[in-house]
C-alpha cells in the first residue's frame, strides 16, 4: 500500500514514561485509547456482572433470588453500562482512537488535547450515572420511558440521566475528532478511496455520533426539566404526550445502534482480507453501504414504536424504510464471504473472530427482517425475540468484532504476541457459549415470553435453564482473554513490525509506534488490500 | 417444569395468518443463513493455505454481481414488507358486529369492562368466534396488553385511547401479559383471557354481580360532574345538545365538518377548545386531570347512548 | 524511499482543522436546539394549548431589547475578530470584554424576566412545591414549557460563550494563536445569536 517510511529510531510509545502524570495527563491518541480501553473493560465486567445475576434469577420461574426492584435495578444497570459506558465507545475510542491517526499517515488526531478531554468527561458522566444507580437505584429500564421516568421513579433518575447526557457530550467530541482528522490528517496521495474501510466505517460512525446524540442531549434535558421544574411535556394530565419522549428518544437510540455496529464492521473488513490474502470484495460497494447504513439509520426510528399507538400509516413507511436498510447490510456480507474466494484461508484467532461475526451478524440481521415485518412485530416486539435480535447485533456482532480487532492489533499496540492457542480456545468458547445463551431466547419470545419479567410461566423455564448454562459458558470465554493477553504483556515474545503481513499504514512502523508514530511521514501510492496470494497457493500459471 | 413451551397455541383469526409469515420468514432466514454458512465455511476449508485447489482468475469486484445480489435482496425485503404491512393494516378495521370492552391498564392490574356494566380484574372473558374489540388506555403509565396466543399486543397509553381486536378461534384460558415495562410489578401484571362459546358466555355476562351498565354509571357521573348543568335540558347557558350527536356530522366554529365519533367525545370532555360547535362560544371548561380513565370511558359510553336512543339527560 | 512528492507538512493543518472542527459542532448543537424546537413545534400545535395567549404575557420590550444587547455583542465580537490579527491586538481584547459585558446584561435582563414570572406564578421558580400554581388555564402552561426549557438551554450557553470570552481576553498573551482562537470562540457566539434570532420570533412574537 505505500513506500515504508525508514525506521532509524524505534522508541516506542511507552518510552516517555510510566508515571501517573504520562497517563493522566498524556495527549498521545495511543495511551488514551489504553485509558479508554482500561476503563471500558472495568464496565463490560460490571455490565456482565449484572447480566450474570439476571441470568441467574431466571434460571427458575419464580422470583427467588432478588426482589422485584432489584431485578428491575439490575437489569436497567446492564443496559444503561452495556449501552453507553462500553458499546457506544468501545472499538472507536480504543481501537478508534489508536489507529486512526496511524491508518492515515498522521502523527495525531487533529485535537489531541480534546480527545484527553473527551475521556475525562466520559468518566465523569459514568461516574455519576453509575453512582445514581448503584446508589438508590435506577430502575426505569435504560430506555427510560416516560411518564414512567418522569413521575413514577426515584429521584436518582434525573441523576443518571445527567451522567448520561455528560457522557454523550465525550461521544460528540470523538466523533467530532474523528471527522475532522480524517478530512484533514491525511497522508499525501491517499485519497478516499485508499482508505481502508476501517477508516470510513470510523467516519461514518462518527457522523451518526455528532449529529444523533444531541437529541438524546434535548431528551434527557426534557426529562430532568420534567423532573424538576414540572414542565409537562411528556404528561398527559398537562397536554404532553408521552409518545414525544418515544420519538424523541428513539430518534437518537436507533441511529446509536449504528456507532454501536458499524466500527466493528470495518475491524472484520480488515481481518477477513489479510487472512485470507485477497483484497476486500467490492470495495467500493462496501465503503458506499456504510455511508448508506448510516444516513438510513437516521429514518427508522419508527420500528421501535410499531404497537406505541403511532398511526398505522407511520407504522407502514417505517417498516418500509427499515427493509431498506438490511440491503447495505446484506451488501456488506456478500462482499465479505466473496473475500475468501480463491484466498489463501489462515485460521489465526482474530480470523476465527471475524468468521464468528459473520455468523452471528447474519443471524441477528435475519432475525431484524422478522421485527421489522409489522403484523409480525406486533407479536414478537417487548419479547425475548427482540433480546435474541439485539444480543446477536451487539454481542454476537459487535463484541466479537471488538474482540476481534484487539486480537489483530494487539501485537502492534503492546508490541507482544499471545498465544494463539489460548486465543483459539477463547473465541470457540464464546462463539459456543454466545449461541446456546441466547438461540433459546429467540423461542422464548415466539412462544409469548415478555421482556424484563422478573418471573415468568413455568413453561418457559426449559429455555432459560439452557441461556443461564449458556451464559456460564460465554462468561468464561470472555474471561480468558483477559488471562492470556494479559500474560502476553509481561512473558510474551516480542512483535515484528508485522505479524500477519497485513497492508496498511499502521503495520509499516514498529511494534509498538514511536510516539509520532512514523519516523519519516509516509507517502500512499496505491489502493488498499494489495494482498497477493503466497508461493505454496499461487496459480501455475500467474507470474 | 413438567411442559415446554415450543410453539405458541393458536386461538385466534390472525394467528395463522402471523405464524404463516413467521414460517415463511423462518425458512427464508434459515435458507439464507445456511445458504451463506456453507459458502462462509466452504471458502474457508476449500481455500485454507495449502489446500490444491483452483485459485486462478480471481477478482476482486463483479459488478454485475453486486447489482444482482442487491436487486434479489430488495426484492425479497419487498416482499416480505408487503405481507407484513397488508396483515397489520386489519388492526385498524374490526368487523362491524364487534363485541366491545374497555381495558384499562394500571400499575399493576388489568380492568375490564364489559358493555353490560360486569368489571373483570386481570381476567378477560370473551366468547367464542365473535370479533371483540378492547379500547385500551392507562391510569398511569404505559401498559402493554399482550396476548400470545391470539398474535395480538397493543401499548396502553395514559392520555390517550388504543385499539385491538381479535377474534378467538378456539375455547380455553391464555396468558395475558403487559408487556410494557412499568415499574416494580410489571412481571406480574398478568392475567388470562378466557374464551367460552357464546351461550356459556351469555350466561356468564348476565350472571354477574349486579352493577349497573356503563351506561347507567355514565349517566350518574354525568350528572355528578355536572355536565347537566350546561347541557341538561333545564340549563340556563347555552351549550349545544347532546341528544343524537354520537355518530353524526357536527358543524365547528372554524365551518369545518366532522363526525361525532368516539374520539370526538373524548377530545370535547377534555379539550374542549379543540373542536367548538358552530354557534357557541368557547366557555366549557376542561376534564382533564379530573376524570380518570374508567369514569372517562363510562361517560362516553352514556353519551354515545344518547346518540342512538334520544333519551334525555 | 520518498518519491518526489510534495510532502505535506506533519504538523496538523491547525487553521483548517480548528475551523471544520467548530463547524462541526456547531451542527451538532444545531439538532440539539432543533430537537427542542421540535417539542415546541409539538407542543404549539397541540390542540389544548394557546401560545398566542400565553406568549402575551411575555414582555415584548424586554425581549427586544434583549435582542438588540446581543446583535450588538455579535457586532463586538466580530470587530474583535476582524481586529485580533493586527497591532490592534488590545483593541480586540477590550470588544471581547464589550462583548462578555452585554452577554451578561442580557442574562441579567432575562433573569429579571424570569423573576417576574415566577412572581405571577408563570413558571416554577417561585414556589416549586406547587409547581406551576397560576399557569392555568392550561393552554399557557405548555407556552411557559417550552420558553423555559428554550431560553434556560440558551442561557446555558450564553454562559459558556461569556466565560469563553472573558477566558480568552485574561488568557491572550499566553495562548500560541490568539487571533485563531479568537475567531473560533467568535463562530460560537454567532451561533448562540443566531439561535436567539430563531427563538425570540416563536417566543415572543407568536401574536
Amino acid at each position: 500500500m505505500t513506500i515504508a517510511a525508514e525506521l532509524p529510531e524505534r522508541g516506542s510509545y511507552f518510552a516517555p514514561g510510566w508515571r501517573l502524570r504520562d497517563w493522566l495527563l498524556t495527549t498521545d491518541h495511543k495511551r488514551i485509547a489504553w485509558l479508554y480501553l482500561s476503563s471500558l473493560l472495568t464496565f463490560f465486567f460490571i455490565g456482565g456482572a449484572a447480566a450474570t445475576l439476571i441470568r441467574l434469577e431466571l434460571f427458575t420461574p419464580a422470583g427467588d433470588f432478588m426482589t422485584d426492584d432489584t431485578y428491575n435495578r439490575m437489569f436497567t444497570l446492564h443496559g444503561v453500562v452495556m449501552v453507553w459506558f462500553f458499546l457506544i465507545p468501545s472499538i472507536p475510542a480504543t481501537l478508534g482512537n489508536f489507529l486512526l491517526p496511524l491508518m492515515l499517515g498522521a502523527k495525531d488526531l487533529a485535537f489531541p488535547r480534546l480527545n484527553l478531554a473527551s475521556w475525562y468527561v466520559f468518566m465523569l458522566g459514568a461516574a455519576i450515572a453509575l453512582w445514581a444507580m448503584l446508589a438508590g437505584g435506577l430502575d426505569t429500564g435504560w430506555t427510560f420511558y416516560t411518564p414512567l421516568s418522569t413521575m413514577f421513579t426515584t429521584d436518582n433518575t434525573s441523576i443518571a440521566a445527567v451522567g448520561v447526557f455528560i457522557i454523550g457530550f465525550s461521544t460528540i467530541m470523538t466523533g467530532i475528532n474523528f471527522i475532522v482528522t480524517t478530512h484533514k490528517l491525511r497522508a499525501p496521495g491517499q485519497t478516499w478511496f485508499r482508505l481502508p474501510i476501517f477508516v470510513w466505517t470510523l467516519y461514518a460512525t462518527s457522523l451518526v455520533m455528532v449529529l444523533a446524540t444531541p437529541v438524546l442531549a434535548a431528551t434527557l434535558l426534557l426529562i430532568v426539566a420534567d423532573r424538576v421544574f414540572g414542565i409537562g411535556i411528556f404528561d398527559p394530565a398537562q397536554g404532553g404526550d408521552p409518545l414525544l419522549f418515544q420519538h424523541l428518544f428513539w430518534f437518537y437510540s436507533h441511529p446509536a445502534v449504528y456507532i454501536m455496529i458499524l466500527p466493528g464492521m470495518g475491524v472484520v473488513s480488515e481481518i477477513l482480507p489479510c487472512f485470507s490474502r485477497r483484497p476486500l470484495f467490492g470495495y467500493k460497494f462496501v465503503a458506499y453501504s456504510s455511508m448508506g447504513i448510516a444516513l438510513l439509520g437516521f429514518m427508522v426510528w419508527g420500528h421501535h414504536m410499531f404497537v406505541s399507538g403511532q398511526s398505522t400509516y407511520a407504522g407502514v413507511v417505517f417498516s418500509f424504510l427499515s427493509f431498506c436498510i438490511a440491503v447495505p447490510s446484506a451488501i456488506k456480507v456478500f462482499n465479505w464471504t466473496l473475500t475468501m474466494r480463491k484466498g489463501s484461508v489462515t485460521f489465526e484467532t482474530s480470523m476465527i473472530y471475524s468468521l464468528g461475526f459473520l455468523g452471528l451478524f447474519v443471524f441477528g440481521g435475519l432475525a431484524g427482517l422478522f421485527l421489522a415485518a409489522l403484523a409480525e412485530d406486533v407479536h414478537l416486539t417487548d419479547t425475548y425475540f427482540v433480546i435474541a435480535h439485539f444480543h446477536y447485533i451487539m454481542v454476537g456482532g459487535m463484541v466479537t468484532a471488538f474482540l476481534a480487532g484487539i486480537h489483530f492489533w494487539w501485537p502492534k499496540m503492546t508490541g507482544r504476541m499471545y498465544s494463539e492457542r489460548w486465543g483459539r480456545i477463547a473465541a470457540v468458547t464464546s462463539f459456543l457459549g454466545f449461541n446456546l445463551t441466547f438461540f433459546p431466547q429467540f423461542i422464548l419470545g415466539f412462544n409469548g415470553m415478555p421482556r424484563r419479567y422478573h418471573t415468568y410461566p413455568d413453561e418457559f423455564q426449559a429455555w432459560n435453564v439452557l441461556s443461564s448454562a449458556g451464559a456460564v459458558v460465554l462468561a468464561l470465554g470472555y474471561v480468558m482473554p483477559l488471562f492470556y493477553l494479559g500474560y502476553s504483556l509481561f512473558k510474551g515474545p516480542k512483535a515484528p513490525d508485522n505479524p500477519w503481513g497485513a497492508t496498511g499504514l499502521e503495520w509499516q512502523t514498529s511494534s509498538p509506534p514511536p510516539k509520532d508514530n512514523f519516523a519519516e511521514p509516509p507517502v500512499v501510492t496505491e489502493g488498499p488490500y494489495k494482498y497477493e496470494l503466497p508461493e505454496i497457493d499461487r496459480p501455475v500459471d500467474h507470474k | 417444569m413438567d411442559s415446554i413451551a415450543l410453539h405458541p397455541i393458536e386461538a385466534s383469526t390472525l394467528a395463522p395468518q402471523v405464524d404463516l409469515l413467521f414460517y415463511a420468514l423462518l425458512a427464508f432466514s434459515f435458507g439464507l443463513g445456511i445458504f451463506l454458512t456453507v459458502l462462509v465455511l466452504g471458502y474457508a476449508i476449500k481455500y485454507r493455505r495449502g489446500s490444491k485447489a483452483d485459485r486462478s482468475g480471481e477478482r476482486s469486484r463483479n459488478t454485475i454481481l453486486e447489482v444482482s445480489w442487491t436487486t434479489a435482496t430488495a426484492l425479497m425485503a419487498l416482499g416480505i414488507f408487503l405481507w407484513g404491512a397488508e396483515l397489520f393494516l386489519q388492526r385498524d378495521h374490526p368487523p362491524p358486529d364487534s363485541l366491545h370492552i374497555s381495558g384499562i391498564g394500571k400499575q399493576w392490574m388489568w380492568i375490564f369492562e364489559h358493555e353490560n356494566g360486569r368489571r373483570e380484574i386481570d381476567e378477560l372473558h370473551v366468547p367464542l368466534g365473535q370479533p371483540v374489540v378492547v379500547s385500551l388506555s392507562s391510569e398511569d403509565v404505559i401498559h402493554s396488553m399482550f396476548v400470545p396466543a391470539f398474535r395480538m399486543k397493543m401499548d396502553a397509553v395514559p392520555g390517550r385511547q388504543t385499539q385491538l381486536w381479535f377474534q378467538a378461534t378456539r375455547a380455553g384460558t391464555y396468558d395475558l401479559f403487559c408487556a410494557e415495562y412499568c415499574g416494580t410489578q410489571h412481571s406480574e401484571m398478568r392475567g388470562h383471557v378466557v374464551v367460552m362459546e357464546p351461550q356459556d358466555f351469555a350466561k356468564w355476562l348476565a350472571s354477574g354481580p349486579t352493577v349497573e351498565s356503563l351506561v347507567q354509571q355514565g349517566q350518574a357521573l354525568f350528572r355528578g360532574l355536572g355536565c347537566s348543568g350546561c347541557h341538561g335540558p333545564s340549563a340556563t347557558v347555552h351549550a349545544p345538545k347532546l341528544e343524537g350527536v354520537y355518530g353524526h356530522p357536527v358543524g365547528l366554529a372554524t365551518s369545518q365538518t366532522v363526525n361525532a365519533d368516539d374520539g370526538y367525545i373524548r377530545d370535547s370532555i377534555l379539550q374542549p377548545k379543540k373542536q367548538v360547535v358552530g354557534g357557541f362560544d368557547p366557555i366549557m371548561p376542561s376534564y382533564q386531570g379530573l376524570i380518570t380513565e374508567d369514569d372517562l370511558g363510562k361517560l362516553v359510553a352514556y353519551i354515545k347512548s344518547l346518540g342512538n336512543s334520544g333519551g334525555t339527560p | 524511499m520518498s518519491l518526489g512528492l510534495e510532502q505535506q507538512p506533519l504538523e496538523t493543518g491547525l487553521k483548517a482543522s480548528g475551523e471544520l472542527g467548530v463547524f462541526v459542532f456547531l451542527v451538532s448543537e444545531g439538532l440539539l436546539f432543533g430537537a427542542l424546537i421540535l417539542g415546541y413545534t409539538v407542543l404549539r400545535l397541540s390542540p389544548g394549548s394557546d401560545f398566542a395567549g400565553a406568549s402575551k404575557e411575555l414582555s415584548l420590550l424586554l425581549g427586544t431589547l434583549n435582542t438588540c444587547v446581543l446583535l450588538t455583542s455579535s457586532l463586538a465580537v466580530a470587530l474583535a475578530a476582524m481586529w485580533a490579527d493586527g497591532e490592534r491586538a488590545n483593541y480586540a481584547r477590550i470588544a471581547m470584554v464589550v462583548t462578555a459585558g452585554l452577554g451578561i446584561i442580557f442574562l441579567c435582563i432575562k433573569g429579571y424576566e424570569w423573576f417576574d414570572e415566577a412572581q405571577k406564578g408563570l413558571l416554577p421558580f417561585r414556589d416549586m412545591s406547587d409547581r406551576y400554581p397560576k399557569a392555568s388555564p392550561q393552554e399557557h402552561r405548555e407556552f411557559f414549557d417550552a420558553y423555559l426549557v428554550l431560553t434556560g438551554t440558551h442561557g446555558l450557553h450564553l454562559v459558556t460563550g461569556i466565560g469563553l470570552m472573558l477566558g480568552l481576553t485574561v488568557f491572550w498573551k499566553r495562548l500560541v494563536r490568539p487571533a485563531h482562537t479568537l475567531k473560533m470562540a467568535a463562530l460560537y457566539w454567532h451561533f448562540i445569536d443566531v439561535i436567539w434570532v430563531f427563538l425570540f420570533p416563536l417566543l415572543y412574537l407568536v401574536r
